[in-house]
């Protein structure tokens, strides 16, 4: 039995280097660095800390009445995409058999640390604040307000969160669930992650250096990311453009520790490998590689040798581009694989910033300008807490050849 | 032509702990009192170190006797379906009662703010390196994750799937969730695990094969309800189909 | 046995949460890390939080922390050495 054919048929794109996916390609060939101090909220302990945050105000734009933070990165990004796609113009009942596959991590957190602290200093506060509180509101928010009620799920596997959540939605076309798919990522800066990573030690206040031979950590970011997955057959019958074909994704395990990744990056190779053979590919066939890179010692060391050893030598064009957005969590797969669509869509790979000299256990020298290149396919890694490893690939799509 | 079975179950939750390896013979203890002696004979010295949704979790998968039903080549080719409601919602509120207290950011606790830690963890004790996920909804996580566990194998992606359906707070964190006044049960865990293997490579008889039967009205309400269909089974009861109509995936039990 | 290295293991089984292990299970001079006890590197962050609550002693480089906890016994002297409390 063939599987159906996916392709991607409408992006929409919020990080701290831009509100669309335009926006963020300007940025990407400008070398626009989205780090900042924080300001969305306040952490004492980290003043001064740099994240990408997100620029302007979420609860303005989303034409959301009321969410937490996330809600409201989600409900943009998702607007963003389905009518990119061309989908508002769709009957009701066809859109209600739209599914959604969200990757989350903090859901509404920093609303919840806000309720939390006025409670703890005023004695009391609006409990209605705990109503964004759950990781499946964003998914319920979006359902309610585009009108989509497929099969619908979250993804919480930390940074790997919305890799799974892109590789989920595309089973569903597959399996027959859905023909169309809104899926995507989302986190949102909060107190705890903040905290969080300082207290493991691996965030690097002065911004991340992904492959570089003094980084010292990473630095958070968010943001929301979301694709129109499609069945092939449905989108070439209502004439939608292919801004690429979603051939491949493999997942893995790691089985090594709670928080850091087994040495010899055996995991993410598993991923590559298994996404490579999803898509009936050989590494050679690779033209990009989006790392997962988020600047800390460990994650790059072993991403970099699994990197090494599953090209053998011939090792493509790499990079991170976490020194744009800062490590966004579980929209990070989403996130990521915008860009690399992007890449595709204007044939430009974009550098990795941050770097000064590239750490000498690396046989391959990740690029730090934007190179203008044809690209036909691209792979993104994700890489998460709890040792989730995620691998998706994309080919260019017919309308950019 | 090879075929998706459970071959083991495991439940841990309010009527007691019980599973494929061990019947409920179990004094029950609720998730504060939980030690791994009560489960295992097997040493696991990082017991204490988990939280209350990785302790409810593990508990339960510990009944089915995984090391009884595969050898380490499958259980590198298993992977792992977990479906939470409030997922970590526990440990968020310790992360934070925790740094207020002791003016500090507790590093364990806050890899615990993740849901899908508790795959990590059982994942590291079991060997398992396919793919896997967790999933979080209002309802039908563990049917969802049955259901994905089901196509994973099916699909040859994996030899064998864990799939769970597991909430759990510990009675600390309950309170605490009170003092923020968010009203929560302080009596909750559940935990249900089930262990899918590809036909072809399991040794013996599954409990119950899936089975696709497009176009049949199905109803499989829980993971919880398909526990108590396996134990209530007795020898000569068949389980009859169960199923999730949405998703057109049943469940066939094995005639004895 | 000495008092410091009594307190250190009773400290340590509390503090890092190994529920079921006796403080006589852990030797005063086997390693910690890798072999020995075993632990892992979120255990490392964690024995830096108990250096500071408990004794008053700041860790700031992890790599700091490799030599100081090699083994019970290395930790007890450095405890001696550096407590402020």
């Amino acid at each position: 039995m063939t599987l159906p054919n996916v392709v991607v048929t409408g992006m929409g794109i919020v990080t701290s280097i831009g509100w669309s996916p335009e926006e963020v390609q300007e940025s990407i060939l400008n070398k626009r660095c989205g780090f900042r101090g924080i300001s969305c909220l306040d952490s004492p302990l980290f003043k001064g800390t740099l994240a990408g945050e997100v620029l302007g105000d979420p609860a303005a734009k989303s034409g959301l009445a009321e969410g937490s933070r996330s809600d409201h990165l989600a409900l943009y990004a998702a607007r963003q995409a389905f009518v990119a796609a061309g989908l508002e113009g769709l009957t009701e009942d066809v859109k209600a058999e739209i599914g959604i596959a969200l990757g989350i991590t903090t859901g509404g957190l920093s609303t919840t640390e806000v309720y939390l602290d006025q409670l703890l200093t005023e004695g009391d506060s609006d409990i209605a604040q705990m109503r964004f509180h759950e990781c499946s509101t964003p998914v319920a928010t979006i359902s309610r307000e585009l009108g989509l009620f497929g099969i619908q799920t979250s993804v919480s596997n930390a940074c790997a969160s919305s890799a799974n959540a892109l590789a989920l939605g595309r089973e569903f076309i597959q399996s027959g669930e859905a023909e169309v798919v809104l899926a995507g990522g989302v986190d949102s800066l909060s107190r705890l992650t903040v905290n969080g990573f300082n207290s493991l030690l691996v965030y690097d206040p002065d911004g991340c250096r992904p492959f570089d031979e003094n980084r010292s950590g990473m630095t958070l970011g968010e943001g929301a990311g979301f694709v129109i997955l499609e069945s092939e057959a449905h989108a070439n019958a209502r004439d939608a453009r292919t801004l690429a074909h979603f051939v491949g994704a493999g997942s893995s395990f790691d089985g090594f520790h709670i928080t850091s990744p087994s040495p010899d990056g055996s995991a993410i190779h598993d991923a590559m490998s298994k996404a490579l053979a999803d898509a009936g590919r050989v590494p050679s066939d690779i033209d990009y590689i989006n790392a997962h890179g988020t600047g800390t010692l460990d994650n790059d060391a072993s991403e970099g040798e699994a990197i090494q050893r599953l090209f053998d030598g011939d090792v493509p064009v790499v990079s991170s581009t976490k020194g744009y957005c800062g490590h966004t969590l579980a929209a990070a797969g989403a996130v990521e694989s915008i860009l690399c669509i992007l890449a595709m869509e204007h044939g430009v790979a974009p550098p990795n910033l941050g770097i000064e000299n590239v750490d000498p256990a690396f046989r391959f020298d990740p690029i730090r300008e934007p190179i203008e290149t044809g690209l036909n396919t691209v792979m993104t890694n994700s890489i998460g807490f709890g040792g989730n490893n995620c691998s998706l690939i994309f080919e260019n799509g017919d309308s950019n050849q | 032509m090879s075929g998706v079975g459970i071959y083991g179950y495991g439940r841990y939750d309010a009527s007691g702990i019980s599973g494929t390896r061990r019947t409920s013979d179990i004094e029950l203890m609720g998730i504060d009192d939980l030690k791994w002696k009560h489960v295992s004979d097997v040493t696991y010295k990082r017991f204490g170190q988990l939280d209350a949704l990785s302790k409810a979790a593990m508990a339960a998968t510990e009944m089915i006797g995984i090391s009884e039903l595969m050898g380490a080549d499958i259980a590198s080719e298993t992977g792992i379906t977990l479906g939470t409601k409030d997922g970590c919602l526990g440990t968020d509120i310790d992360f934070r009662a925790n740094a207020i207290e002791r003016d500090v950011s507790n590093p364990r606790l806050f890899a615990y703010t993740l849901p899908s830690t508790v795959c990590g963890d059982l994942a590291i004790r079991h060997g398992f390196q396919g793919a896997n996920a967790c999933y979080m909804s209002e309802n039908d996580n563990g049917v969802l994750a049955l259901a994905e566990g089901f196509y994973l194998v099916e699909s040859g992606e994996l030899q064998g799937c864990l799939c769970l359906e597991v909430d759990a707070l510990f009675e600390e964190s309950a309170s605490a969730a009170n003092e923020f006044k968010m009203n929560l049960d302080t009596d909750r865990f559940s935990a249900y695990a089930f262990l899918l293997m590809n036909t072809d490579v399991a040794a013996g008889s599954p409990l119950g094969e899936f089975a696709f039967t497009p176009g049949e009205d199905c109803k499989m309400g829980s993971l919880r309800e398909l526990c108590g269909l396996i134990e209530s089974r007795g020898k000569d009861v068949p389980i009859t189909k169960i199923g999730y109509d949405d998703l057109a995936v049943s469940i066939r039990g094995m005639e004895r | 046995m000495d008092d410091l290295i009594s307190e250190l293991k009773v400290g340590i089984i509390k503090h890092l949460g190994f529920d079921d292990m006796e403080p006589d299970e852990i030797e005063t001079d086997a390693p910690l890390f890798e072999t020995g006890l075993g632990l892992d590197s979120i255990d490392a962050l964690e024995l830096v939080v108990l250096l500071k609550e408990s004794y008053g002693i700041e860790i700031k480089d992890i790599e700091e922390g490799k030599t100081i906890f090699a083994s019970i016994q290395v930790l007890s002297e450095f405890v001696k050495e550096n407590r402020q409390k």
